[in-house]
């Protein structure tokens, strides 16, 4: 019995402990996000940007910055990268022809600048030529000049398979062809450039094409035009043996584990308006996933001090990182470019007061809890993303103040209807499955019979992008490749592009107006002039047709260690490298 | 735990225990032909469960028993007297990152709350659905599964244990060489593989495979892959049994193989039969845990405590309850059928070590 006495007591101050340990009431936490404003946008067709790029105000050199990551870059051949943290950090290796400069600063514009070339492109018959005339004294990291042949190289290397993993648009827009019998295949001896690829002198690139494109300036912004010098190119192997155009270069390079960058001196500031050279190293630390990540930047000893981690705190870990005020000063939040949708197949969901219903129905609020709250995202109501320039504000559906939706006009949308009993697919994580079994309830208090589908999420978007697909809901997500809506409404409602599979329009939404609108605002000049008519668009969709249910714009929560300095979350959702200085 | 023994104290009905279940212990059945004490005539059943009732261990596990299998039964009436349902969102019961509001994850014997609803287990974080339903369900789909994949792979094993051991032999070897070969195979790792590659095989165009189907695998691979004890088992027993004067008799009273195997052996196998039986059913339970913990079990709307538990870890630090209630109970049902089936055990042959 003594034993028991002593097990009993010895129970029940375990039990003590525990229940004081969480023995306080949650009576929750108020606020909402700061609603993201629209992007100011400009490019810069002139060539005015000033080289150097200005000084980061406090700026400091020397320190070796770290970036803790969960995994390799997936490419940093420059014709493969397509990845927004590749994207990010290949500008402190990779000088494109185009980049774009960011402040961080509330109210400044993006901007569409020159790097390579002088300025962000010359077109004088409407987009039907562009003309790229390179910077004097630009070098690679082993001194050898920079021509404009090794960009037209580079382009037309991203033609064959070192190219299938990277963007694919300006391959498209040269060659009718591309991808199919009789297009171009990459360089060979007797055609050694791309169709529509000519470099009149060693200075001058031009690129022709056969129809009007005025995104041209945006597409070589990717590391597509990052020169190669044809006699480096290592094929396959380039991905780890690459030569640097930028302020740093390869120092030592562990594939799948480290990858440490020095400084490059044969890179002159004097001749990038972007790019700056403080920090004398960056060690690219690749063993750590998120939870990790965020363990080791809330500690933030040793070289963590000044490291700043490349994926987002995990949902469940946000709780605790807020509790911690000293922490949460060097936390970085804000939208990102990714929307997530509810797409529906508007092949099989005809009825538009049905689709309608669906848009009244959600109940935002209980989805975006199910997500992690307010810190993983803001609730969505429109197609195009609120960083983009693009953007209008507009609810065509409003939820009843309290945030869980409209379910009665929803019901009277589908009085006297056989509601439809519907499917939706969405790809197989632990995540989705809960999200998707919210989702579900919530159109079952306006009457919808939705049976959930999980999908293997390696298969998932190959499935769904299926012409014909017997889904009737489906789950995905969209961000820009390009700070235009021609990369968003242009690719997610353009109903001429419906191709047999890999489709990108998830509602297989063909509607002939909304074509022609959109194939109108793509051969506008005025960029900034179609970007105010593309958000007029977005409304008049979700209004007239609603093939989407917007579900959430992604926000950002992400931490720096407390000596980084300059740095600000840029438009790939990454701490933005050219300006990051180690304090002290 | 020492748990006195109460049939420590009966020396007088230990006699006719043996007698009872001398079947299974030759030594046991001549001690019990030279003093039979018999007062009323009692079925070695009635014995067995006249000493399972006077063990104070089994009849503890019996209640908690009976209640997983009665919630697990009623769980549709129980849901109709609770008034709600396993996956009603209740999003006003978190706060903004979704963490249930009130203490210990949102527990609430009142219905003054946003949901008007009494919440006797709290909410689950992120979706606000009641944790005691979730529970209820929970109980269901474990054991569902384990009952049917444990009942599976006892028959299996009962068949190919008594062919192996009554045939003897090149069978015999065969057969006990085929269930070496299969106790090679590590199980979980085994079905980790499997399902996946099962499932993809009843896929659908679109890669979907429907609740009944992925829970058929589940039993389907826990029964081919679980057999191998009770085969051998059995096969040991018999072996000592088909040279039985009973067995004798019937094959010269011109009894056919199958007759002599199933009608004669058999029955004589049930005691040992029932313990592997309860003793390999907890084994199931936490299989099947361990699988939907790792994301290839049931999926939702499907309540699941593995998957409770895998989804309750990342809440360890800001809502422990979460992780305490599906973690109790699987703790609770598995302990209650080890110790039920100790008992049983015990009860149905006391001469076995202790």
């Amino acid at each position: 019995m003594r034993k028991t006495v002593k097990a009993l007591a010895f129970g029940a101050l375990a039990v003590g402990v525990a229940l004081s340990a969480a023995c306080t009431k949650n009576t929750g936490d108020s606020g909402t996000n700061k609603q993201a404003e629209a992007q100011k946008f400009i490019v810069d067709y002139k060539g005015e940007t000033v080289t150097p790029a200005p000084e980061i105000e406090g700026a400091k050199s020397g320190g070796t910055m770290t970036v803790v990551q969960e995994a390799d870059f997936e490419h940093l051949d420059p014709s493969q990268i397509y990845v927004s943290n590749a994207l990010n950090y290949s500008q402190l290796f990779y000088r494109t022809l185009t980049t774009y400069i960011e402040t961080g600063k509330e109210g400044d514009p993006t901007k569409l600048v020159g790097d390579l070339a002088t300025n962000a492109g010359e077109t004088t018959d409407g987009g039907k030529t562009w003309k790229y005339t390179l910077r004097d004294g630009l070098k690679y990291e082993d001194g050898s000049p920079i021509l404009s042949k090794d960009i037209a190289y580079t382009v037309s290397r991203a033609f064959g398979p070192l190219g299938a993993q990277g963007p694919q648009f300006i391959q498209a827009a040269l060659d009718a062809n591309y991808g199919k019998d009789g297009g171009y295949t990459g360089p060979t001896a007797d055609k050694p450039y791309a169709p529509g690829i000519s470099t009149p002198d060693d200075k001058t690139i031009i690129f022709s094409f056969a129809t009007p494109h005025l995104e041209v300036p945006y597409l070589v912004a990717f590391p597509t035009t990052a020169p190669i010098p044809a006699a480096k190119d290592t094929k396959e192997k380039y991905e780890r043996e690459f030569v640097s155009s930028g302020p740093y270069k390869r120092k030592e390079y562990v594939a799948g584990t480290k990858l440490v960058l020095e400084k490059n001196p044969n890179w002159d500031p004097k001749t990038d308006p972007l790019r700056h050279q403080y920090v004398d190293q960056w060690v690219f630390d690749m063993t750590a996933d998120p939870k990790a990540q965020t363990d080791r930047l809330t500690a933030a000893t040793g070289p963590d001090a000044a490291a700043v981690m490349m994926d987002n705190v995990p949902p469940n870990s946000i709780p605790t990182v807020k509790g911690n005020a000293e922490l949460m000063k060097r936390v970085f939040t804000g939208p990102n470019q990714y929307v997530y949708y509810l797409n529906i197949n508007t092949t099989r969901v005809t009825d538009v007061d049905v689709r309608r219903a669906l848009n009244y129905a959600l109940d935002r609020d209980a989805y975006i809890k199910a997500l992690g709250g307010p810190d993983v995202a803001d609730p969505a109501t429109t197609i195009q993303s609120p960083v983009l320039p693009s953007y209008k504000k507009f609810d065509v559906y409003p939820s009843l103040p309290d945030g869980h939706g409209d379910v009665e006009k929803a019901k009277k949308l589908l009085e006297g209807k056989t509601v439809p009993k519907l499917t939706f697919c969405t790809s197989n994580t632990t995540a989705n499955q809960n999200v998707a079994a919210v989702l579900v309830e919530s159109f079952k208090r306006a009457g919808f019979e939705i049976t959930p589908k999980f999908i293997e999420r390696s298969a998932y978007y190959t499935t769904i992008g299926v012409k014909g697909v017997d889904c009737d809901l489906m789950s995905s997500a969209w961000g820009q490749d390009y700070p235009d809506s021609n990369s968003v409404l242009g690719v997610l409602m353009d109903g001429t592009k419906i191709v047999a599979e890999g489709n990108n329009n998830y509602s297989y939404f063909n509607e002939s107006t909304i074509n022609d609108k959109l194939k109108t605002l793509r051969e506008m000049q005025d960029r900034g002039a179609a970007a105010a008519l593309y958000g007029d668009l977005d409304e008049q969709i979700m209004k007239d047709f609603a093939p989407v249910v917007p579900l959430r714009y992604g926000r950002n929560f992400t931490i720096a260690g407390p000596n980084v300095g300059g740095t600000f979350l840029n438009q790939y959702s990454q701490f933005n490298a050219t300006s990051s200085y180690v304090k002290s | 735990m020492s748990e006195p023994n109460p049939r420590g104290t009966e020396p007088a009905d230990s006699a006719a225990d043996s007698a009872a279940v001398g079947v299974l212990d030759v030594a046991a059945s001549e001690e019990g032909a030279k003093a039979p004490k018999a007062i009323e005539g009692r079925s070695p059943g009635q014995l067995a469960w006249m000493r399972l009732r006077r063990d104070r261990t089994a009849r503890g596990s019996i209640w908690v028993l009976g209640f997983f299998i009665v919630i697990a039964i009623l769980a549709p009436l129980i849901e109709k007297v609770y008034g709600l349902g396993p996956t009603v969102n209740s999003p006003d019961l978190l706060d903004r990152s979704g963490l249930p509001l009130g203490y210990f994850g949102g527990i609430d014997f009142t219905t003054n709350n946003a949901s008007n609803h009494i919440h006797i287990l709290g909410v689950m974080p992120g979706t606000g659905w009641d944790i005691f339903m979730q529970f209820v369900y929970g109980a269901r789909t474990s054991l569902i599964v384990a009952a049917l994949a444990t009942l599976l792979s006892v028959v299996i094993g009962v068949v190919i244990g008594i062919v192996a051991g009554y045939l003897g032999g090149w069978i015999d070897q065969a057969l006990t060489w085929f269930i070496d070969y299969m106790l090679a195979f590590p199980f979980v790792l085994m079905a980790i593989a499997i399902i996946p590659i099962v499932n993809t095989y009843l896929a659908d165009s679109s890669g979907y495979v429907p609740p009944a189907e992925r829970m058929a695998t589940i039993i389907v691979v826990f029964s081919l892959f679980g057999w191998m004890s009770t085969a051998r088992l059995v096969r040991g027993q018999v072996i000592s049994l088909r040279e039985r004067e009973y067995v004798d008799a019937a094959r010269a009273a011109g009894a056919g193989r199958g007759h002599i195997m199933f009608k004669q052996i058999l029955p004589n196998l049930w005691a040992p039969i029932l313990v592997t039986f309860s003793l390999s059913l907890p084994a199931t339970v936490t299989a099947e845990a361990a699988l939907s913990f790792l994301g290839i079990g049931v999926q939702q709307p499907t309540p699941d405590w593995g998957r409770m538990i895998n989804d309750s870890l990342s809440y360890m630090q800001t809502d422990w309850m979460y992780l305490v209630i599906p973690g109790f109970s699987i703790w609770a049902l598995v302990l209650a059928f080890n110790l039920f089936g100790d008992a049983t055990r015990d009860a149905l042959d006391p001469k076995s070590s202790r």
